[in-house]
């Protein structure tokens, strides 16, 4: 059992399971997981998570090793890394691999492309805004605005990630594709500019923070859930802050 | 009819944006379907919104967990594109536009409902959680090792 492995196993897995979206607690029990599979005692690995750094210690007879690692960067949201990790901290801890092993594996998973290319996932925002828009009580033909304006909203809050707060990035998407809503308004093209707005702004809604921070609150670890809650919230009050802006000049383009 | 299949092209498309396993697709297809089906009979029986969001939330959570046992991924893969058809947005979208235009008081009250639909929501959310916590996690995950 060499000590450094564990750690340096357990910082990897957990760096990249809280990059992708996974839970803090979840990121807390595959580490627990992953030191065992690894032939850690149980419970001499301990590990401290937030959603913007990791602290994993390990304590055996000769002393305690601690290890620090910050978070930090865009995140890029990929569920299908979390569920293999899951996979990898199940199939280690049943012992089906060895801690080289996984290190390689968990390597694979880290610089493996995205589960859909970009072009399928452009296609996917534009299908699931187009189908709320009508969903919210657009006519047929609202789909295509819908659709653009989810595309248009996705794009930018992609692009402008890299530069920018995940917020302003938010806001401006949002801005984009209510603003594309309240021009087809205006030249007479729909009269469900409300209903585009909604469908526009659902790929910016902030459904995983929501979601990991109800988990983390549950599972006890109140710094992550409240700072996740704070995430959704801000998101939340920059898309409302953008439709505002854009229904407020709406009457000034007529 | 087709405003089921909408919700579940919606929910699925945005599954994909989150890159969910495709393996999980078509149990997410389904969620996003029987959220819809909720929110379509609570209209058609006149029962509140945030009721209706709240049992909906619930159920919808509730097979999350299940489905996450059975599948054996992450919970979050199927809990969170299978809400988003009941996310408020209209409700949210008319409160905005209240306030916008200096109706303070209608925007109020829309808002009020937003929030009562979305805690609802989060309760749904929060109550399935404690459920599965308490009855199903012991036997899938083994006991906890570090926590007492």
């Amino acid at each position: 059992m060499d000590e450094e492995q564990i750690l340096h196993l357990c910082m990897q897995a957990g760096c990249l399971l809280l990059r992708c979206g996974g839970e803090t607690s979840r990121v807390e029990q595959t580490i627990a997981h992953m030191a065992i599979g690894a032939g850690a005692a149980p419970g001499s690995v301990q590990s401290f998570v937030t959603p913007t750094g990791i602290f994993v210690s390990m304590t055996t007879e000769t002393g305690t090793t601690t290890r620090l690692t910050r978070v930090s960067g865009p995140a890029r949201l990929d569920l299908s890394k979390v569920t293999r990790i899951n996979d990898l901290s199940r199939r280690l801890k049943w012992g089906a691999y060895t801690v080289t092993e996984a290190l390689t594996e968990l390597d694979r998973i880290e610089t493996g492309p995205p589960r859909y290319p970009h072009w399928i996932r452009m296609l996917a925002a534009a299908a699931s805004s187009g189908s709320f828009t009508i969903i919210m009580g657009g006519y047929p033909t609202d789909f295509l605005f819908g659709a653009a304006g989810g595309l248009l909203a996705q794009e930018i809050t992609g692009w402008l990630t890299q530069y920018a707060p995940r917020f302003f990035a938010v806001l401006l998407a949002a801005l984009a594709g209510a603003l594309l809503a309240v021009v087809a308004r205006v030249c007479g093209l729909t009269r469900h500019e409300g209903a585009i707005i909604i469908g526009a702004i659902l790929p910016l809604l902030p459904g995983l923070a929501v979601t990991n921070s109800i988990r983390d609150l549950l599972a006890g670890d109140l710094i992550a859930g409240v700072a996740r809650g704070a995430e959704a919230i801000f998101t939340a009050a920059a898309i409302a802050v953008a439709v505002a802006v854009a229904i407020g000049v709406s009457p000034h383009l007529a | 009819m087709i405003i089921i299949v909408l919700s579940m092209v919606a929910t699925v498309a945005f599954a994909i944006l989150y890159q969910i396993p495709a393996r999980a697709i078509v149990s997410v297809g389904c969620l996003g379907a029987v959220a819809e089906l909720f929110m379509l009979a609570a209209a058609h029986y006149h029962v509140g919104l945030a009721a209706a969001s709240f049992v909906a939330s619930l159920v919808v959570s509730l097979l999350s967990e299940a489905l996450a046992r059975v599948q054996r991924m992450p919970v979050t893969v199927f809990a969170v594109p299978g809400i988003i058809v009941l996310v408020p947005g209209m409700e949210a979208y008319a409160a905005m536009k209240d306030f916008v235009v200096h109706q303070y008081v209608l925007g109020l009250a829309t808002g009020t409902q937003t929030v009562l639909i979305a805690g609802a929501l989060a309760s749904g959310l929060v109550i399935a959680g404690i459920l599965a916590r308490s009855v199903w996690r012991p036997r899938i995950h083994g006991p906890e090792q570090t926590r007492g």
